[in-house]
Protein backbone atom coordinates (compact mmCIF):
# COMPACT_ATOMS: atom_id res chain seq x y z
CA UNK A 1 0.00 0.00 0.00
CA UNK A 2 1.16 3.49 -0.34
CA UNK A 3 0.49 6.31 1.50
CA UNK A 4 -1.34 7.36 -1.70
CA UNK A 5 -3.90 5.07 -1.08
CA UNK A 6 -7.49 6.17 1.50
CA UNK A 7 -6.63 5.26 4.86
CA UNK A 8 -10.59 5.31 4.77
CA UNK A 9 -12.90 4.24 2.32
CA UNK A 10 -16.58 3.73 2.66
CA UNK A 11 -18.58 1.70 0.38
CA UNK A 12 -21.91 1.85 -0.63
CA UNK A 13 -22.74 1.88 3.35
CA UNK A 14 -26.35 1.01 3.96
CA UNK A 15 -28.08 0.55 7.73
CA UNK A 16 -31.47 -0.09 8.47
CA UNK A 17 -33.02 0.15 11.69
CA UNK A 18 -36.47 -2.26 12.81
CA UNK A 19 -38.57 0.03 14.83
CA UNK A 20 -41.36 -2.48 16.21
CA UNK A 21 -40.57 -4.47 12.98
CA UNK A 22 -40.89 -1.45 10.79
CA UNK A 23 -37.61 -1.53 8.58
CA UNK A 24 -36.43 1.91 8.46
CA UNK A 25 -33.38 2.89 6.75
CA UNK A 26 -31.21 5.28 8.78
CA UNK A 27 -28.17 5.15 6.23
CA UNK A 28 -28.86 4.92 2.62
CA UNK A 29 -25.78 4.18 0.21
CA UNK A 30 -22.93 5.93 1.83
CA UNK A 31 -19.54 6.15 -0.05
CA UNK A 32 -16.61 8.53 0.91
CA UNK A 33 -12.85 8.12 0.92
CA UNK A 34 -10.82 10.11 3.62
CA UNK A 35 -7.51 10.20 2.48
CA UNK A 36 -4.27 10.79 4.96
CA UNK A 37 -4.21 13.93 6.73
CA UNK A 38 -7.44 14.90 6.08
CA UNK A 39 -9.84 16.51 8.75
CA UNK A 40 -13.13 15.40 7.31
CA UNK A 41 -16.78 16.76 8.77
CA UNK A 42 -19.77 15.25 8.84
CA UNK A 43 -22.48 17.45 8.89
CA UNK A 44 -26.01 17.38 9.43
CA UNK A 45 -28.60 17.75 12.05
CA UNK A 46 -29.29 15.67 14.46
CA UNK A 47 -31.45 12.20 13.72
CA UNK A 48 -29.91 11.85 10.49
CA UNK A 49 -27.45 8.78 11.41
CA UNK A 50 -23.97 10.67 12.54
CA UNK A 51 -23.19 8.93 15.02
CA UNK A 52 -24.50 5.77 13.92
CA UNK A 53 -22.16 6.36 10.43
CA UNK A 54 -19.56 7.07 13.03
CA UNK A 55 -19.83 3.61 15.05
CA UNK A 56 -19.75 1.93 12.01
CA UNK A 57 -16.50 3.30 10.68
CA UNK A 58 -15.11 3.03 14.47
CA UNK A 59 -16.22 -1.06 13.84
CA UNK A 60 -18.42 -0.53 17.07
CA UNK A 61 -21.58 -1.26 14.99
CA UNK A 62 -21.01 -4.05 12.35
CA UNK A 63 -24.45 -5.09 11.20
CA UNK A 64 -24.50 -3.06 7.95
CA UNK A 65 -24.56 -3.77 4.12
CA UNK A 66 -21.84 -2.43 2.61
CA UNK A 67 -17.90 -2.49 3.26
CA UNK A 68 -16.02 -0.11 5.45
CA UNK A 69 -11.74 -0.34 4.92
CA UNK A 70 -9.31 1.03 7.20
CA UNK A 71 -6.57 1.16 5.55
CA UNK A 72 -7.04 -0.92 2.67
CA UNK A 73 -8.57 -3.53 5.57
CA UNK A 74 -12.01 -4.56 6.17
CA UNK A 75 -12.99 -2.89 9.75
CA UNK A 76 -14.40 -5.68 11.58
CA UNK A 77 -13.67 -5.07 15.22
CA UNK A 78 -13.18 -1.64 17.07
CA UNK A 79 -9.04 -1.03 16.58
CA UNK A 80 -6.21 1.35 18.51
CA UNK A 81 -5.36 2.60 14.84
CA UNK A 82 -8.90 4.08 14.38
CA UNK A 83 -9.80 5.88 17.71
CA UNK A 84 -13.28 7.11 18.92
CA UNK A 85 -13.87 9.96 20.79
CA UNK A 86 -16.90 9.91 22.93
CA UNK A 87 -19.43 12.45 23.49
CA UNK A 88 -19.49 12.13 27.01
CA UNK A 89 -15.64 12.01 27.24
CA UNK A 90 -15.55 8.62 28.43
CA UNK A 91 -12.71 9.33 31.07
CA UNK A 92 -12.58 6.60 34.03
CA UNK A 93 -13.35 8.67 36.73
CA UNK A 94 -11.69 6.14 39.06
CA UNK A 95 -7.81 7.44 37.37
CA UNK A 96 -6.47 10.21 38.16
CA UNK A 97 -6.16 12.76 34.78
CA UNK A 98 -2.41 11.28 34.05
CA UNK A 99 -3.84 7.33 34.78
CA UNK A 100 -6.69 8.24 32.19
CA UNK A 101 -3.78 9.14 29.49
CA UNK A 102 -2.23 6.39 30.20
CA UNK A 103 -4.58 3.80 29.80
CA UNK A 104 -4.30 2.99 26.59
CA UNK A 105 -0.12 2.32 26.74
CA UNK A 106 -0.45 -0.33 29.18
CA UNK A 107 -0.56 -3.36 27.25
CA UNK A 108 1.91 -2.21 24.62
CA UNK A 109 5.07 -3.62 25.81
CA UNK A 110 6.22 -0.23 26.82
CA UNK A 111 8.37 0.62 29.75
CA UNK A 112 6.10 2.46 32.62
CA UNK A 113 8.89 5.35 32.44
CA UNK A 114 8.31 5.83 28.55
CA UNK A 115 4.75 5.32 29.28
CA UNK A 116 4.91 8.56 31.87
CA UNK A 117 6.87 10.59 30.25
CA UNK A 118 4.83 9.80 26.70
CA UNK A 119 1.20 10.40 28.68
CA UNK A 120 3.08 14.04 30.46
CA UNK A 121 3.92 14.82 26.95
CA UNK A 122 0.46 14.81 25.21
CA UNK A 123 -1.20 16.65 28.57
CA UNK A 124 1.43 19.22 28.09
CA UNK A 125 0.48 19.42 24.94
CA UNK A 126 -3.33 20.52 25.35
CA UNK A 127 -2.46 22.53 28.17
CA UNK A 128 -2.90 20.06 31.23
CA UNK A 129 0.69 19.99 32.28
CA UNK A 130 -0.48 20.64 36.18
CA UNK A 131 -3.66 18.72 36.16
CA UNK A 132 -1.41 15.27 36.07
CA UNK A 133 -3.33 14.23 39.72
CA UNK A 134 -6.47 15.59 39.50
CA UNK A 135 -9.60 13.20 38.84
CA UNK A 136 -11.70 14.39 35.75
CA UNK A 137 -15.28 14.97 38.17
CA UNK A 138 -12.33 18.13 39.52
CA UNK A 139 -12.04 19.33 36.19
CA UNK A 140 -14.37 21.42 33.82
CA UNK A 141 -16.22 19.52 30.72
CA UNK A 142 -13.74 21.55 28.64
CA UNK A 143 -10.43 19.91 30.31
CA UNK A 144 -12.34 16.86 30.51
CA UNK A 145 -12.44 16.72 26.97
CA UNK A 146 -8.83 18.08 26.54
CA UNK A 147 -7.83 15.02 28.24
CA UNK A 148 -9.89 12.89 25.93
CA UNK A 149 -8.21 14.00 23.56
CA UNK A 150 -4.39 13.83 24.96
CA UNK A 151 -5.78 10.10 25.29
CA UNK A 152 -7.05 9.42 21.68
CA UNK A 153 -3.34 10.93 20.15
CA UNK A 154 -0.73 9.64 22.59
CA UNK A 155 -1.19 6.28 20.78
CA UNK A 156 -0.59 8.04 17.80
CA UNK A 157 -3.41 6.20 16.33
CA UNK A 158 -3.97 6.94 12.19
CA UNK A 159 -7.60 7.96 12.91
CA UNK A 160 -9.69 9.59 15.54
CA UNK A 161 -13.26 9.70 14.99
CA UNK A 162 -14.81 12.69 16.77
CA UNK A 163 -18.87 12.28 17.90
CA UNK A 164 -19.47 16.14 18.79
CA UNK A 165 -16.94 16.10 20.33
CA UNK A 166 -17.48 20.32 21.40
CA UNK A 167 -21.07 20.29 21.58
CA UNK A 168 -21.35 20.44 25.58
CA UNK A 169 -18.69 23.27 25.70
CA UNK A 170 -19.56 26.71 25.93
CA UNK A 171 -18.59 29.23 23.22
CA UNK A 172 -14.88 30.30 24.30
CA UNK A 173 -13.96 26.92 25.09
CA UNK A 174 -15.49 25.65 21.63
CA UNK A 175 -13.14 27.95 19.38
CA UNK A 176 -9.97 27.52 22.23
CA UNK A 177 -10.17 23.70 21.70
CA UNK A 178 -11.04 23.72 17.98
CA UNK A 179 -7.70 25.95 17.19
CA UNK A 180 -5.96 23.09 19.82
CA UNK A 181 -7.24 20.47 17.79
CA UNK A 182 -6.11 21.84 14.78
CA UNK A 183 -2.56 22.88 16.16
CA UNK A 184 -1.78 18.75 17.73
CA UNK A 185 -3.41 17.64 14.09
CA UNK A 186 -1.13 19.01 11.81
CA UNK A 187 1.86 18.25 14.20
CA UNK A 188 0.91 14.50 14.50
CA UNK A 189 -0.41 14.41 10.85
CA UNK A 190 -3.63 12.61 12.19
CA UNK A 191 -6.50 11.72 10.09
CA UNK A 192 -9.93 13.17 11.86
CA UNK A 193 -13.13 12.30 10.83
CA UNK A 194 -15.49 14.66 13.22
CA UNK A 195 -19.46 14.48 13.68
CA UNK A 196 -21.39 17.55 13.99
CA UNK A 197 -24.16 20.05 13.67
CA UNK A 198 -22.19 22.72 13.79
CA UNK A 199 -21.69 24.35 10.80
CA UNK A 200 -18.95 27.08 11.56
CA UNK A 201 -16.95 24.35 13.07
CA UNK A 202 -17.10 22.23 10.20
CA UNK A 203 -16.09 25.26 8.40
CA UNK A 204 -13.70 26.27 10.48
CA UNK A 205 -11.97 23.39 10.85
CA UNK A 206 -12.41 21.18 7.75
CA UNK A 207 -11.08 20.10 4.77
CA UNK A 208 -13.69 18.47 2.93
CA UNK A 209 -17.36 18.78 4.82
CA UNK A 210 -19.52 16.18 4.01
CA UNK A 211 -23.51 16.69 4.59
CA UNK A 212 -25.97 14.58 5.58
CA UNK A 213 -29.83 14.48 4.68
CA UNK A 214 -32.13 12.86 7.21
CA UNK A 215 -34.45 10.14 6.33
CA UNK A 216 -32.51 8.12 5.05
CA UNK A 217 -29.10 9.64 5.42
CA UNK A 218 -27.71 10.46 2.53
CA UNK A 219 -24.43 12.21 1.54
CA UNK A 220 -25.61 15.04 -1.03
CA UNK A 221 -23.46 17.47 -0.90
CA UNK A 222 -19.21 17.67 -0.86
CA UNK A 223 -17.94 20.63 0.02
CA UNK A 224 -13.79 21.33 -0.42
CA UNK A 225 -12.41 24.18 2.19
CA UNK A 226 -9.40 24.47 -0.05
CA UNK A 227 -8.24 27.78 2.39
CA UNK A 228 -5.26 27.33 4.94
CA UNK A 229 -5.63 26.88 8.60
CA UNK A 230 -6.05 28.61 10.97
CA UNK A 231 -8.78 30.42 9.36
CA UNK A 232 -10.35 34.22 10.06
CA UNK A 233 -14.39 33.32 11.24
CA UNK A 234 -15.19 36.59 10.39
CA UNK A 235 -13.95 36.87 6.88
CA UNK A 236 -15.48 37.08 3.58
CA UNK A 237 -14.82 33.61 2.27
CA UNK A 238 -16.12 32.37 5.72
CA UNK A 239 -19.04 33.80 5.04
CA UNK A 240 -19.70 32.79 1.58
CA UNK A 241 -19.29 28.99 2.89
CA UNK A 242 -21.41 29.78 5.42
CA UNK A 243 -24.01 30.86 3.01
CA UNK A 244 -23.48 27.61 0.84
CA UNK A 245 -24.11 25.14 3.66
CA UNK A 246 -27.38 27.46 4.46
CA UNK A 247 -28.44 27.41 1.08
CA UNK A 248 -28.14 24.02 1.12
CA UNK A 249 -30.20 23.15 4.22
CA UNK A 250 -32.59 25.24 2.65
CA UNK A 251 -32.95 23.24 0.06
CA UNK A 252 -33.59 20.37 1.58
CA UNK A 253 -36.01 21.56 4.06
CA UNK A 254 -37.77 24.62 2.20
CA UNK A 255 -40.24 25.64 5.58
CA UNK A 256 -37.34 25.11 8.02
CA UNK A 257 -36.76 28.90 8.58
CA UNK A 258 -32.94 29.60 8.66
CA UNK A 259 -30.90 30.77 11.77
CA UNK A 260 -27.59 32.39 11.89
CA UNK A 261 -25.92 31.64 14.80
CA UNK A 262 -22.52 32.90 15.36
CA UNK B 1 -22.42 17.52 70.56
CA UNK B 2 -26.41 18.13 69.73
CA UNK B 3 -26.11 14.34 68.60
CA UNK B 4 -24.52 13.07 71.50
CA UNK B 5 -27.01 15.09 73.65
CA UNK B 6 -29.73 12.99 71.80
CA UNK B 7 -27.99 9.62 72.51
CA UNK B 8 -27.45 10.17 76.10
CA UNK B 9 -31.51 11.33 76.52
CA UNK B 10 -32.24 7.93 74.46
CA UNK B 11 -30.12 5.86 76.55
CA UNK B 12 -31.54 7.47 79.92
CA UNK B 13 -34.69 6.86 78.73
CA UNK B 14 -34.44 3.24 78.09
CA UNK B 15 -32.80 2.98 81.47
CA UNK B 16 -35.76 4.69 83.22
CA UNK B 17 -38.35 2.38 81.44
CA UNK B 18 -36.34 -0.87 82.33
CA UNK B 19 -36.04 0.41 85.81
CA UNK B 20 -39.79 0.99 86.20
CA UNK B 21 -41.14 -1.97 84.56
CA UNK B 22 -38.97 -3.96 87.25
CA UNK B 23 -40.13 -1.66 90.02
CA UNK B 24 -44.22 -2.04 88.83
CA UNK B 25 -44.01 -5.49 87.85
CA UNK B 26 -41.85 -6.33 90.88
CA UNK B 27 -39.49 -8.61 88.77
CA UNK B 28 -36.97 -11.11 90.21
CA UNK B 29 -33.16 -10.53 88.98
CA UNK B 30 -33.33 -14.14 87.58
CA UNK B 31 -36.56 -13.09 85.23
CA UNK B 32 -34.85 -9.38 84.03
CA UNK B 33 -31.98 -7.94 85.22
CA UNK B 34 -31.93 -4.87 86.52
CA UNK B 35 -29.80 -2.14 85.20
CA UNK B 36 -27.69 -1.89 87.60
CA UNK B 37 -26.88 -6.00 87.71
CA UNK B 38 -25.96 -5.87 84.02
CA UNK B 39 -23.85 -2.49 84.22
CA UNK B 40 -21.99 -4.97 87.22
CA UNK B 41 -21.79 -7.56 84.84
CA UNK B 42 -20.54 -5.57 81.82
CA UNK B 43 -17.63 -3.97 84.21
CA UNK B 44 -17.32 -7.72 85.65
CA UNK B 45 -16.63 -9.61 82.09
CA UNK B 46 -14.54 -6.30 80.99
CA UNK B 47 -12.11 -6.33 83.98
CA UNK B 48 -11.68 -10.32 84.21
CA UNK B 49 -11.45 -10.22 80.57
CA UNK B 50 -13.59 -12.71 79.49
CA UNK B 51 -15.13 -10.28 76.88
CA UNK B 52 -11.61 -9.51 75.48
CA UNK B 53 -11.38 -13.46 74.87
CA UNK B 54 -14.63 -13.90 73.31
CA UNK B 55 -14.75 -10.62 71.26
CA UNK B 56 -10.98 -11.56 69.65
CA UNK B 57 -12.44 -14.94 69.05
CA UNK B 58 -15.62 -13.88 67.21
CA UNK B 59 -13.36 -10.94 65.66
CA UNK B 60 -11.43 -13.65 63.94
CA UNK B 61 -14.39 -15.92 62.85
CA UNK B 62 -15.94 -12.94 61.54
CA UNK B 63 -13.21 -11.71 59.12
CA UNK B 64 -12.42 -14.76 58.30
CA UNK B 65 -16.08 -15.61 56.88
CA UNK B 66 -16.41 -11.97 55.91
CA UNK B 67 -13.36 -11.78 54.24
CA UNK B 68 -13.18 -15.28 52.48
CA UNK B 69 -17.05 -14.61 51.11
CA UNK B 70 -16.62 -11.32 50.15
CA UNK B 71 -13.94 -12.45 48.07
CA UNK B 72 -15.26 -15.36 46.76
CA UNK B 73 -18.55 -13.84 45.84
CA UNK B 74 -16.69 -10.11 44.01
CA UNK B 75 -14.45 -12.55 41.85
CA UNK B 76 -18.09 -14.57 41.33
CA UNK B 77 -19.98 -11.98 40.69
CA UNK B 78 -17.60 -9.97 38.39
CA UNK B 79 -17.51 -13.32 36.35
CA UNK B 80 -21.03 -14.21 35.93
CA UNK B 81 -22.54 -10.57 35.74
CA UNK B 82 -20.66 -11.11 32.14
CA UNK B 83 -22.14 -14.79 31.10
CA UNK B 84 -25.49 -13.27 31.02
CA UNK B 85 -26.73 -16.63 29.70
CA UNK B 86 -24.84 -18.44 32.56
CA UNK B 87 -26.34 -16.79 35.25
CA UNK B 88 -29.91 -16.78 33.81
CA UNK B 89 -29.52 -20.12 34.97
CA UNK B 90 -28.34 -19.62 38.08
CA UNK B 91 -30.31 -16.88 39.27
CA UNK B 92 -33.26 -19.07 39.83
CA UNK B 93 -31.43 -21.24 42.05
CA UNK B 94 -29.68 -18.22 43.81
CA UNK B 95 -33.69 -16.73 44.32
CA UNK B 96 -34.47 -20.23 46.32
CA UNK B 97 -31.06 -20.37 48.43
CA UNK B 98 -30.89 -17.02 49.38
CA UNK B 99 -34.07 -16.39 51.64
CA UNK B 100 -33.12 -19.36 53.95
CA UNK B 101 -31.51 -18.16 56.51
CA UNK B 102 -28.22 -19.89 57.19
CA UNK B 103 -28.77 -21.41 60.11
CA UNK B 104 -30.88 -23.46 58.80
CA UNK B 105 -27.92 -25.20 57.06
CA UNK B 106 -26.69 -25.54 60.87
CA UNK B 107 -27.00 -29.34 61.19
CA UNK B 108 -25.18 -30.29 57.84
CA UNK B 109 -22.26 -27.56 59.05
CA UNK B 110 -21.97 -29.16 62.48
CA UNK B 111 -22.11 -32.72 60.04
CA UNK B 112 -19.38 -31.55 57.93
CA UNK B 113 -17.10 -29.30 59.61
CA UNK B 114 -17.57 -30.43 63.57
CA UNK B 115 -17.36 -28.13 66.22
CA UNK B 116 -15.17 -24.98 66.90
CA UNK B 117 -14.26 -22.28 65.10
CA UNK B 118 -15.34 -23.68 61.39
CA UNK B 119 -19.33 -23.85 61.31
CA UNK B 120 -19.52 -20.09 62.95
CA UNK B 121 -17.37 -18.90 60.13
CA UNK B 122 -19.50 -20.93 57.40
CA UNK B 123 -22.64 -19.28 58.35
CA UNK B 124 -20.95 -16.02 58.44
CA UNK B 125 -19.67 -17.02 54.86
CA UNK B 126 -23.60 -18.39 53.89
CA UNK B 127 -24.78 -14.69 55.11
CA UNK B 128 -22.46 -12.51 53.23
CA UNK B 129 -22.29 -14.40 50.23
CA UNK B 130 -25.32 -13.61 48.43
CA UNK B 131 -25.78 -9.81 49.61
CA UNK B 132 -22.44 -9.42 47.90
CA UNK B 133 -22.86 -12.00 44.84
CA UNK B 134 -25.84 -10.18 43.59
CA UNK B 135 -25.18 -6.54 43.90
CA UNK B 136 -21.84 -7.80 42.22
CA UNK B 137 -23.40 -9.38 39.35
CA UNK B 138 -26.22 -6.11 38.81
CA UNK B 139 -23.15 -3.76 39.17
CA UNK B 140 -21.77 -5.75 36.27
CA UNK B 141 -24.58 -5.55 34.38
CA UNK B 142 -25.40 -1.82 34.60
CA UNK B 143 -21.83 -1.26 33.94
CA UNK B 144 -21.84 2.21 32.06
CA UNK B 145 -21.55 0.95 27.82
CA UNK B 146 -19.10 3.68 27.13
CA UNK B 147 -16.21 2.04 29.39
CA UNK B 148 -16.56 -1.01 27.94
CA UNK B 149 -16.51 1.19 24.43
CA UNK B 150 -13.15 2.57 25.83
CA UNK B 151 -11.38 -0.41 26.82
CA UNK B 152 -12.65 -2.03 23.25
CA UNK B 153 -11.42 0.71 21.33
CA UNK B 154 -7.70 0.68 23.30
CA UNK B 155 -7.95 -3.27 23.20
CA UNK B 156 -7.91 -3.95 26.76
CA UNK B 157 -8.39 -8.19 26.20
CA UNK B 158 -9.28 -10.22 29.66
CA UNK B 159 -8.10 -10.65 32.25
CA UNK B 160 -6.91 -6.74 32.09
CA UNK B 161 -10.39 -5.78 30.69
CA UNK B 162 -11.69 -7.26 34.13
CA UNK B 163 -9.51 -6.01 36.34
CA UNK B 164 -8.83 -2.55 34.70
CA UNK B 165 -12.35 -1.71 33.80
CA UNK B 166 -14.84 -3.86 34.95
CA UNK B 167 -14.25 -4.25 38.46
CA UNK B 168 -13.48 -0.64 39.21
CA UNK B 169 -16.63 0.60 37.18
CA UNK B 170 -18.77 -1.68 39.20
CA UNK B 171 -17.05 -0.75 42.73
CA UNK B 172 -19.11 1.71 43.77
CA UNK B 173 -22.11 -0.70 43.54
CA UNK B 174 -19.99 -3.18 45.08
CA UNK B 175 -19.34 -1.59 48.06
CA UNK B 176 -22.70 -1.09 48.23
CA UNK B 177 -23.59 -5.05 48.71
CA UNK B 178 -20.15 -4.86 50.80
CA UNK B 179 -22.21 -3.27 53.70
CA UNK B 180 -25.61 -4.82 53.58
CA UNK B 181 -23.26 -7.75 53.72
CA UNK B 182 -21.69 -6.64 56.84
CA UNK B 183 -24.73 -5.85 58.56
CA UNK B 184 -26.07 -9.37 57.62
CA UNK B 185 -23.03 -11.38 58.26
CA UNK B 186 -22.86 -9.79 61.99
CA UNK B 187 -26.11 -10.88 63.17
CA UNK B 188 -25.33 -14.19 62.14
CA UNK B 189 -21.91 -14.14 64.10
CA UNK B 190 -23.85 -14.85 67.84
CA UNK B 191 -26.40 -17.49 65.81
CA UNK B 192 -23.08 -19.03 63.99
CA UNK B 193 -21.41 -19.44 67.66
CA UNK B 194 -24.58 -20.24 69.37
CA UNK B 195 -24.15 -23.65 67.34
CA UNK B 196 -21.30 -25.94 68.35
CA UNK B 197 -18.82 -23.17 69.07
CA UNK B 198 -16.79 -23.05 72.71
CA UNK B 199 -16.04 -19.45 72.54
CA UNK B 200 -16.59 -16.23 71.01
CA UNK B 201 -19.87 -13.42 71.94
CA UNK B 202 -22.46 -16.02 71.03
CA UNK B 203 -21.10 -18.46 73.41
CA UNK B 204 -20.73 -16.18 75.94
CA UNK B 205 -24.67 -15.59 76.01
CA UNK B 206 -25.11 -19.57 75.78
CA UNK B 207 -22.86 -19.56 78.31
CA UNK B 208 -24.31 -17.57 80.95
CA UNK B 209 -28.13 -18.65 80.33
CA UNK B 210 -26.80 -22.44 80.91
CA UNK B 211 -25.75 -20.98 84.36
CA UNK B 212 -28.61 -18.64 84.20
CA UNK B 213 -26.83 -15.32 84.61
CA UNK B 214 -28.98 -13.05 82.68
CA UNK B 215 -27.36 -10.10 83.75
CA UNK B 216 -24.45 -11.30 81.84
CA UNK B 217 -26.45 -12.35 78.96
CA UNK B 218 -27.81 -8.31 78.18
CA UNK B 219 -24.14 -7.02 78.74
CA UNK B 220 -23.54 -10.01 75.61
CA UNK B 221 -26.37 -8.06 73.67
CA UNK B 222 -24.89 -4.58 74.34
CA UNK B 223 -21.54 -5.27 73.66
CA UNK B 224 -22.95 -7.52 70.53
CA UNK B 225 -25.00 -4.13 69.49
CA UNK B 226 -21.80 -1.84 70.40
CA UNK B 227 -19.28 -3.66 68.35
CA UNK B 228 -22.36 -4.04 65.11
CA UNK B 229 -22.61 -0.45 65.39
CA UNK B 230 -18.79 -0.13 65.32
CA UNK B 231 -17.86 -2.37 62.51
CA UNK B 232 -21.28 -0.61 60.10
CA UNK B 233 -19.63 2.85 60.73
CA UNK B 234 -16.43 1.65 60.13
CA UNK B 235 -17.55 0.40 56.43
CA UNK B 236 -19.43 3.98 56.31
CA UNK B 237 -15.90 5.56 56.66
CA UNK B 238 -14.33 2.81 53.81
CA UNK B 239 -17.62 3.88 51.19
CA UNK B 240 -16.88 7.11 51.23
CA UNK B 241 -13.64 6.72 51.19
CA UNK B 242 -14.85 4.64 47.83
CA UNK B 243 -16.59 7.55 46.84
CA UNK B 244 -14.35 10.05 46.63
CA UNK B 245 -11.85 7.75 44.36
CA UNK B 246 -13.70 6.07 42.50
CA UNK B 247 -16.56 8.74 41.83
CA UNK B 248 -20.18 8.46 43.77
CA UNK B 249 -22.85 6.18 42.50
CA UNK B 250 -24.16 8.67 39.63
CA UNK B 251 -20.73 9.10 37.70
CA UNK B 252 -21.23 7.15 34.90
CA UNK B 253 -23.65 10.04 33.95
CA UNK B 254 -22.84 13.10 31.44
Amino acid sequence: MTNQSPIISVNKITKTFFNRGQPQKILDQISFDVQRGELISILGKSGCGKSTLLNLIGGFDLEKEGEILLDGQVVNQPSRRCVMLMQNYGLLPWRSVLKNVELPLENTGMSKKEIRERAKYYLHMVGLGDKLDAFPKELSGGMQQRVAIARAFVIQPEVILMDEPFAALDAFTRYYLQDELIKIQEKENTTILLVTHDIDEAIYLSNRIFMLSANPGRIYQELKIPSSRPRDRSSLQFQKYREIIFRNFHFNHPIAPIELNV
Amino acid sequence: MKNLKNVLIGFTLLIVIWQLIIIVGNYEEALLPSPLKVGEAVLSIILNGTFFVHLQVSFMRFFIGYLSSVVIAVILGLILGRLARLWAIIDPIVQVIRPVSPIAWSPFIVLWFGIGDIPAIVIIFIASFFPVLLSTVSAVRKIDKTYLRVAQNFEIKQPQLMWKIIFPASFSYIANGLHIALGAAWIFLVAGEMVGAQSGLGFLIVDARNSLRLDIVIAGIIFIGICGLILDKGIKLFERWVEKHWGGLESSAN
